[in-house]
């Protein structure tokens, strides 16, 4: 179980068309009890959308560092959850 | 709070926009051809019944993003290299912009009531005392709906107990407030293009994906790549879409090759001053009330549905026609581009010959993936001709008639404002009431289609909450609301 979770979003260009615009102001939608063990931050484009066929693996996120492709709010949460209640 | 999404048909469409600007812009056409099968290879998974449907289906979106409507198809065998070759001579399609991919439409049920068999036909039956037309009655232990007499209320529905009674929606005819929408005899969708007023609310609705537009992007990168000189007017809702300063939005528009940029936001100003005279004038000559003029899917309605409306609407023309205006008056050999969030302006557009192309905000998006232009690497750039904040709230419901009410005449009274924020079936009856007893309640009448205004347009990038609340903190100090 951790104690804390980072996640991060990639707000580059092809992320955010892919979904990362829709993560907007997820900090605020977390569940009360995981406020202040979360923490989202935003991330450049890596280059990880350029590959060739890559856009529809964005939006990229990592939550404590294990990447989830193709992202939303849905995944992140339930990857949120296994760390915290794991 | 619920969690905003963006939809796997949303993903695809920008997705496949992207992939075609890249091709279009390198000249790659054989490329195109490859995304069917480069976006569903082979062993992967599948979204619909078939990995072959599912080419099929990006095929015809391929088509849409070239600028072709699926109804062109004349030859199945012609290839997607091949129409992206023609762009160069053919013109994109005209209004309507919509075009329907028929074999996508999963010809869902009529929307209705519907008993589920979780009806345990209960003592209560409060379903049936509820019902305003004795449309129920419970028979063999379940409760069964006479569908000659319901009316879709949904009031059965809300009070059973078990939830044994759904309502199953049409998804795009729900969405439809003016009644486009019917169906081919085996169930599957088609569009009164007489009624359809442009707003694009089916395109977002359909879960399918079946109802697409089709797009002229290609053709804007095709007349850059080939030296055109090319303005881009930005609507103010774009510019709540991006997560950045406007500035850096202008210097990527250059980078990827348009020569200029107006903000559309003058274009709202102008409006909103020649709305506010013609207010002045209207109100001094007895009108009742007026209407806004700068949604072009309300003047599509207007004109379709409610023609007794007329006298009342403001013949004020829209932000983006003042904005075009200015931009050919400087640059008379410049073609002129409109980037928003809105499907209806393409039509205007073509009903007025200018601009010369319409595109998205997801086709401007898609560009910017296809370039990889990162915006915040981007030196912000001023455009040619920029509009106030006032111009700007143009994008947002309410803000029409607050930039109206901002520039009156000296001496003119503030008007009363009543919006219409989000058209559906039910304020359109009440617009027609409006027109029919000349009494409204309110002298300004701000008529957007979409709710939330442009910021909520069928092509926006972001939600509509954040793009609002980006665009409202620019309010400069003095900014009245
Ligand atoms: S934009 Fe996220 S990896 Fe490129």
């Amino acid at each position: 179980m951790a104690d804390h979770v980072t996640v991060e979003i990639c707000m580059g260009t092809t992320c955010y068309m892919m979904g990362s615009a829709q993560m907007a102001g997820m900090a605020e939608r977390l569940p009360e009890e995981w406020k202040d063990r979360v923490t989202i931050t935003g991330k450049r484009c890596t280059g990880a959308c350029q590959k060739a066929g890559q856009y529809g693996r964005a939006p990229f996120v990592r939550v404590n560092g294990e990447l989830i492709g193709a992202a939303d709010e849905g995944k992140v949460l339930a990857a949120i959850r296994d760390l915290l209640e794991a | 709070m619920s969690i905003p999404i963006i939809s796997e048909a949303d993903r695809l469409r920008r997705e496949v926009l992207a992939y075609v600007i890249k091709a279009v812009k390198a000249g790659t056409y054989a490329d195109i051809d490859r995304i069917p099968i480069m976006m569903r290879p082979k062993g992967q998974p599948f979204s619909r019944c078939c990995i072959y449907k599912d080419r099929a289906a990006l095929r015809y979106r391929a088509m849409s993003a070239l600028g072709y409507r699926v109804e062109d198809e004349t030859d199945e065998l012609k290839t997607l290299a091949s129409y992206a070759e023609d762009i160069a001579t053919n013109p994109p399609a005209t209004d309507p912009f919509l075009t329907i991919f028929e074999d996508a439409c999963s010809a869902c049920m009529e929307s209705q009531i519907m008993v589920t068999n979780m009806c345990r036909g209960c003592l209560a039956r409060p379903c049936t005392n509820v019902c305003p037309r004795k449309a129920i009655q419970v028979r063999n232990g379940r409760a069964r709906i006479s569908h000659e007499l319901c009316i879709n209320c949904g009031k059965c529905a809300d009070v059973c107990r078990y939830h044994a009674i759904i309502q199953v929606p049409l998804a795009c005819a729900d969405a439809c407030p003016v009644g486009a929408i019917g169906k081919t005899d085996d169930g599957r969708v088609t569009v009164d293009h007489e009624k359809c007023i442009r707003c694009g609310k089916c395109i977002k609705a359909c879960p399918f994906a079946a109802i697409m537009q089709s797009n002229q992007v290609a053709h804007v990168v095709r007349a850059i790549a080939e030296g055109r000189k090319v303005i881009a007017l930005v609507a103010p809702a774009i510019n709540g879409f991006f997560p950045t300063e406007p500035g850096r939005l202008y210097g990527a528009l250059r980078k990827i090759g348009f020569a200029d940029v107006y903000e559309v936001a003058i274009g709202g100003d102008d409006t909103a001053i020649a709305e506010a005279e013609e207010w002045a004038e209207r109100k001094a000559a007895g009108a009742p009330f007026m209407t806004t003029s700068c949604c072009p899917a309300w003047i599509e309605c207007v004109e379709r549905h409610i023609p007794e409306i007329k006298p009342y609407v403001s013949s004020t023309p829209t932000p983006m026609a003042f904005a075009d205006r200015r931009a050919k008056k400087d640059h008379p050999d410049a073609l002129t581009v409109f980037i928003g969030p809105c499907m209806a302006k393409r039509t205007e557009a073509h009903k007025h010959g200018s601009p010369d192309y319409v595109i998205t905000a997801e086709e401007i998006g898609a560009w910017l993936m296809a370039e990889n232009i990162q915006l915040d690497a981007v030196e912000p750039e001023p455009p040619a001709v920029a509009g106030t904040q006032y111009g700007a709230e143009f994008a947002i419901s309410g803000g029409v008639a607050n930039a109206v009410a901002h520039y009156l005449p000296e001496g003119v009274a503030k008007p009363t404002v009543f919006k219409i924020n989000g058209l559906n079936k039910k304020n359109l009856a009440l617009l027609r009431v409006f027109a029919k007893t000349k009494k409204a309640p309110a002298e300004i009448i701000e008529v957007m289609v979409c709710s939330g205004g442009c910021v909520a347009g069928p092509c926006a990038i972001s939600t509509q909450e954040e793009a609002t609340k980006t665009i409202q903190a620019r309010r400069p100090q003095d900014f009245q609301a």
